[in-house]
């Protein structure tokens, strides 16, 4: 086999990319499964999974939001990092992947766990006291209503967020 | 369920939640719009996607190393000597380092150079230097004595050449 | 002769004025600096480099690079009968003390300086996520370094291993053609220090260039062709072994 044998360019004697680059498509990897596992509930309606249902979706949002940490540890400067929101650069594929997580995170993790609790959400926010009332209370984002209808209405979307969320799974992942 | 419009307004009633959730999303969309035009550079994009002071920036940086041109204002004659023998493409920082000081303050006197390891790096002798360059074993050569107490750096040929030129050392 | 006066006279007369304009920070519209008239690369002699190291001990001193990392670096290849198809590299210290000497005689021996290509068409500015790279208009590939993340993307990007992190910085750093002095009428520290002319500064703009005129009348070569980079330092006589 042709080819130079033993030599490296000097600068790259000291490896840049390690194991903290790796932790991060480890970690979306757990948050993929995680999903996974919660749609085949929702959209396929494979009952034996579901009492997993919560603790799928939890588990995918806990993963996703510590996700980011190995990365910013890694960074020489992560004070800069939210350049990669402000002026991100069309053909980076870390910017781009910077939306991915951005989308995940907000359009289906957030927004179907919030879906699946309001229920929840909304009666807490009437029994509790104190702080944690005042907490519920935004969650609830002023609206009270937890009619059959709208629980139904919830049920609906939530399906199709989980729809969107497969693919877009597949997307953080791959 | 009541039909008509009490039906749709009924409609709106129970999916009103999501039009909050919504409106959330275009709210964080605004702040992170307003945010963005107050952090991202001026210069931003003006040639490319990139900080156009960044260009300005990076030639505003200092020079260390003056240039043979700039040498040659004051030292002509030595740049005449040197431009009539085997070293006449070796720029004069080349063996003396880095003189914008001294260009910039000549009273700030250059290092004198000890030619007994400047000489080497380029003339020891090497299989993997070509045959056509001059080059020595120093030892065998020189048996320790400084390359100056023979060759005159400007003009090293030893033709008598750096004698006829009779520039001081 | 007062000292301004010397100042002045210090650099080339033509550089003068646009001494002026760059201390007050605006080298592009410095009179003899207009950046759209450039198309800046770099011409690498082969047969002439004798693996003095003074290139990169000058780069070093020009720009400050810190110890263990290289701007520029030379590499002295070694192929016989017996390795023909895994020639033997080395680079002590990226050949900043020169090389050891050799003493096998048989087989090819060369030196082939290395530095950052400048790519036209360069794969670090690509995948820089925020645009803290890029290639000015005059063809130089800069890093930004209040922009710079130190992500180290275009660290593993680059096929030529031209970048690192800056230790105490934390940034990118790489060759930038010493464009502090390319913009002032100087050549490259490297071109300036190499005392065989193996190197030398062209802008492939200018028709009048020296270098242009070689580049029109020699065979050269890139360094990795198959990436089509489009790199601007060209080689010539260069043995198809380099990697």
């Amino acid at each position: 086999m042709n080819g130079v044998e033993g030599f490296m360019y000097p600068n790259e004697i000291s490896l840049h990319w390690s194991v903290l680059i790796v932790l991060y498509p480890f970690i979306t990897g757990l948050v993929a499964g995680a999903f996974i596992l919660a749609s085949l509930e929702r959209v396929f309606r494979v009952e034996a999974v579901k009492p997993t249902y919560r603790l799928a979706l939890l588990t995918a949002l806990s993963f996703l939001l510590v996700a980011p940490l190995p990365l910013q540890l890694h960074l020489g400067h992560p004070e800069r990092s939210p350049e990669m929101y402000f002026t991100p650069h069309s053909t980076s594929a870390m910017a781009m992947f910077g939306y991915v997580y951005l989308w995940y995170l907000m359009a289906v993790l957030v927004f179907e766990i919030w879906l699946d609790y309001r229920r929840d959400i909304v009666l807490l926010s009437q029994t509790s006291r104190g702080l944690l009332r005042v907490v519920y209370k935004v969650m609830t984002l002023g609206s009270n209503n937890i009619s059959a209808r709208s629980l139904r209405i919830d049920e609906r979307v939530g399906w199709i967020v989980t729809l969107v969320g497969i693919p877009s799974a597949f997307m953080l992942h791959g | 369920m009541p039909p008509g419009r009490l039906g749709r307004m009924n409609y709106f009633k129970d999916a009103g939640h999501l039009f909050r959730f919504a409106a959330l999303f275009v709210i964080a969309f605004l702040v992170f719009w307003a945010i963005r035009g107050y952090v991202v550079p001026r210069t931003f994009g003006q040639y490319g996607h990139y900080r156009a002071a960044a260009i300005t920036e990076i030639a505003a940086r200092s020079v260390q190393f003056a240039g043979h041109e700039a040498c040659e204002v004051c030292h002509s004659d030595i740049a005449g000597a040197k431009s009539a023998g085997k070293h006449a493409h070796v720029n004069c920082e080349a063996c003396h380092g880095p003189q914008t000081q001294h260009a910039a303050d000549p009273t700030i006197t250059p290092v004198k150079l000890d030619t007994t390891i400047l000489c080497v790096r380029c003339h020891a002798a090497s299989a993997a230097r070509p045959k056509s360059f001059p080059q020595v074993n120093a030892d065998e050569h020189a048996n320790g004595v400084p390359c100056d107490t023979c060759h005159q750096p400007h003009s090293p040929a030893m033709d008598g050449s750096a004698a006829a030129a009779g520039d001081a050392k | 002769m007062n000292i301004n006066r010397r100042q002045i006279l210090v650099l080339l007369p033509a550089a003068a004025v646009a001494w002026k304009s760059v201390l007050a920070g605006t080298p592009e519209s410095a009179p003899n600096y207009q950046m759209s008239e450039h198309w800046w690369g770099m011409l690498i002699d082969i047969p002439k480099c004798i693996g003095c190291g003074n290139c990169v001990r000058a780069c070093q001193v020009e720009n400050q690079v810190p110890d263990g990392y290289f701007r520029t670096w030379v590499e002295r290849y070694h192929v016989t009968d017996a390795n023909m198809t895994n020639p033997e590299v080395i680079s002590p210290d990226g050949g900043k003390e020169g090389f050891p000497a050799a003493s096998e005689d048989a087989g090819k021996y060369f030196f082939v300086p290395k530095m950052c290509n400048h790519c036209a068409d360069s794969p670090c500015t690509q995948v820089c996520p925020v645009g803290a790279t890029f290639v000015s208009p005059d063809g130089v590939v800069l890093v930004d370094p209040k922009y710079c993340l130190g992500c180290a993307y275009c660290v593993q990007a680059c096929p030529y291993g031209c970048r690192y992190i800056h230790p105490q910085k934390k940034i990118v750093d790489k060759c930038t053609l010493c464009y502090h002095r390319i913009t002032k009428g100087l050549t490259t520290a490297c071109a300036e220090n190499c005392p065989t002319g193996a190197r030398q500064l062209v802008d492939l703009k200018n028709p009048r260039d020296p270098i242009h005129a070689f580049l029109k009348t020699h065979s050269v070569q890139v360094l990795k062709p198959q990436m089509a980079t489009g790199a601007k330092v060209y080689y010539n006589n260069l043995d198809g072994s380099v990697r």
